[in-house]
Formats: structure tokens, sequence, C-alpha cells
């Protein structure tokens, strides 16, 4: 075996102990020497990959899938006699929630978080194009939309909005017909969030910084409008 | 507890850190590997039925994962890694200019070599120097020939070897 062969075939796999290469290098000292740097560099650099997991990873992974599981499913009896006895809107009229809104945001927000990272800079007219079908309107906005789409929430469509702040992003989800009252702030692991009455439904501001949710929440109770269809 | 739910939780606390590093190093973004590990980890349990042996439970999650990044590329197709094409052979022997005895490499000079290597390299780098997949194992998961995997795993290590001696003076002196 020549000396250009063994260093290709070394480069290929420095730790292999294959009979061809040991023999070479046991008779040839600049590609003895060669592999000791070599493996040395591979040390070097297994070192550096070696990087550290972030701190609370496997919890977190373990609690939203915890959260996903508690999704509830309607019992069986309830579909059928729904089917032949009830309309769909006695059926919500009497079932009662098992799922507060506030978690039903965190499942939506935590089941896609791909939207994190969209760049999709959408301009307010396509974003009124979604928000018109839910009567909702925005006169401006200062930030960046990177996604805005209509999502189905519990058993309408919301829409769910992913902004640009200045420290991170920051979700929205608008929610018509979500009657709330007053205020409502809550968190998970990773996120903060608020849910606000809207004039049609209520609204939840999602984010890692709190600050951004306060800063956002005044600039969208100004620039929401709600016109009677 | 379910045994399922204890398989998933004894999966996750076994993978969950490497799947992250070999997020990270594909992707480059802390973030972003979280979540693409998040997502991996979703469709796992849903999926958990079809893991047949668990001495497979490592590859699974990792050819998941790379399913994952895929298909976030194939949706936000401006942040994609452009691959740089890298053929010259004269390299190997500028490896030797280098003088014997050299101190251990910063571990930030080499993150940042290892951030520019092109991710064609950067990948089965990864995978058997942190993995310690063979090249054979490589290949099935990348769904290329371990032939290819070689030639990519060799061109890996002597960019790398280029892209670091440019913070390093080369001694002048050639070796035959």
């Amino acid at each position: 075996m020549d000396c250009l062969s063994y260093r290709r075939e070394v480069l290929q796999d420095p730790q292999s102990q294959a009979a061809q290469l040991v023999g070479h290098r046991n008779g040839c000292a600049v590609c003895a020497r060669f592999t000791q740097e070599l493996q040395q560099f591979e040390q070097s650099m297994r070192d550096a990959m070696q990087i550290d997991a972030p701190e609370g990873l496997a919890s977190r992974i373990i609690l939203h899938q915890q959260l996903a599981q508690r999704q509830p499913r309607k019992p069986v009896w309830l579909a059928l006699a729904a089917s032949v006895l009830l309309t769909v809107m006695l059926v919500f009229a009497f079932y009662p929630a098992q799922v507060s809104l506030q978690q039903v945001v965190l499942n939506h927000v935590n089941g896609e978080l791909k939207h994190l990272h969209d760049q999709h800079n959408v301009s307010v007219s396509k974003l009124n194009q979604i928000l018109l079908t839910q009567g909702t309107q925005i006169k401006q906005l200062t930030r960046t939309v990177n996604y805005a789409g209509a999502c189905p929430i519990r058993d309408y469509k919301g829409t769910h909005m992913v902004l640009q702040g200045k420290r991170g992003v920051i979700t929205v989800l608008l929610m018509p017909k979500e009657y709330t009252q007053g205020r409502q702030s809550f968190r998970d692991e990773r996120f903060q969030g608020v849910i606000v009455p809207t004039n049609n439904g209520s609204m939840a501001i999602v984010a890692e910084d709190p600050q951004e949710i306060n800063e956002l929440e005044q600039e969208l109770k100004q620039q929401l409008e709600f016109p009677a269809l | 507890m379910s045994s399922a739910q204890s398989t998933f939780e004894a999966l996750v606390n076994a993978y969950s850190a490497d799947l992250y590093r070999y997020a990270y190093w594909l992707c480059q973004q802390s973030n972003l590997a979280e979540d693409m590990v998040q997502e991996t980890f979703m469709r796992a349990w849903k999926a958990l039925d079809s893991l047949q042996d668990p001495n497979a439970a490592k590859s699974w999650l990792f050819t998941i994962l790379r399913r994952e990044l895929a298909r976030y590329y194939s949706k936000n197709s401006k942040e994609q890694n452009r691959l740089i094409s890298y053929d010259s052979e004269e390299e190997l022997d500028g490896w030797l200019d280098v003088e014997p005895g050299n101190q251990p490499l910063e571990i930030w000079t080499l993150h940042q070599a290892l951030n520019k290597l092109p991710l064609e390299y950067r990948e089965p780098l990864v995978l058997q120097v942190l993995g310690g997949y063979s090249c054979d194992e490589i290949g099935t998961m990348l769904q290329t020939s371990s032939g290819a995997v070689m030639t990519r795993l060799s061109r890996a290590r002597q960019k790398m070897r280029k892209l670091l001696a440019h913070d390093k003076p080369l001694s002048s002196k050639k070796v035959k």
C-alpha cells in the first residue's frame, strides 16, 4: 500500500484497525506521524462536538407529550346521541368543557412550534383576507408578520399569527366566539401568555419574553377592528 | 404509567441530548434544534408501535429527526445551507506542512470551523465522530452508498484541516 492510499483511507476512518493500514504505518514513520496527528485532531473534534444540551430538555419533551395526550375526546355515546337526536348546537350547549382555554392555547402553540421559525413576511392586506372570514380586521402593525393562517381551535376556526418582536417572536391566537371574562395570565416551562376578551371573542398572546406580550397587547387592542358583517 | 409511556420517557431520557447535538450541528441554531427534537419525539410517540428492535431506537430517532429537518427546510427554503463543492486532492500534502506537536485546538476555533463546513461533509462527520456510526450505517441513514460516505468523510477532514490552517502559521518546509 502506498502512502497516498494509506492517508486517503485513514482519513475516512482514523480509528480503523484494518490490518493493511496498521501494517503500513508500522513500517512508515511519516504516515505514523500523520496518523498520530489525525487521531489527536479526532479527539479534539469529538470534544468540540459534545456541546451541552439545554437544561431541562428531557422534562420539556415529556411535558409537551403529556399535554398533547390530554386533549378531550367526545365519548362515543354522545356522538351517537347527537347524530340521532340532537343538533350540533345542543351538544355544545350541554357538554361541559374539559380543557381550559389556557391549556388549549398552550397545546396549540406547542403543537405548531415550526411556525415560530417561519419567515413568510405576510402583508397586512393578506392578513386581513384571513381575518375577514372571522369578522375581524387590523388597521396596521409595526411588527413583521412571520406567519399567519386560519387554524382549527376547539371546534371553530381562529387565526394563528407569529409576529416578530424585539427580542424574539410572539404568537397571537384570535379566537372568535370564545367568550372570556377579564384578563388571564398563564405559563408553561417555556412560554408565558395572556388571554384577553375582544369584541367577538378572545385573543391569546404567547411569547417567551413577558415584556414583548405587554407591548404587543397594547398595540393590538388599538389596531384590531370588528366590522359588523 | 402505561408501558408505552415509560418506554417513551426512557427514550427521551436516553437520547434527547444526543438528538439535540445532532440537530444543532445540522442546523446550527439552538432554538431550532430544540424545536426539531420536540417534533421528533412527538412523531416517535405516535409511531412507537413501529419500533420493534430496542437496539435500533437511536438510529430510528435520528432518521425521524433528519426527516423533520428536511421538512422544515423545504418550507423555509431561504434558510437552506448552500453546498460548496470541493474537489482538490492536493490538500492531502498540505496536512503535513503543519508542525508536529501542535497545541490542542481551542474548542471555539473548532466550532467555527465545523460551522463553516458544508452540510454534505458536516453531517456524515458528526454521525461518525459523535454518533459512532459505521460507514455502512451512515450510508443507510443518508440513503447513499458507503463508498460515497467514505469519500465525504475523507474530504470533510481535509476541509476541516484547511479551515483551521487559516488560523495557524504554516511551516514552509514541505514534507515529501
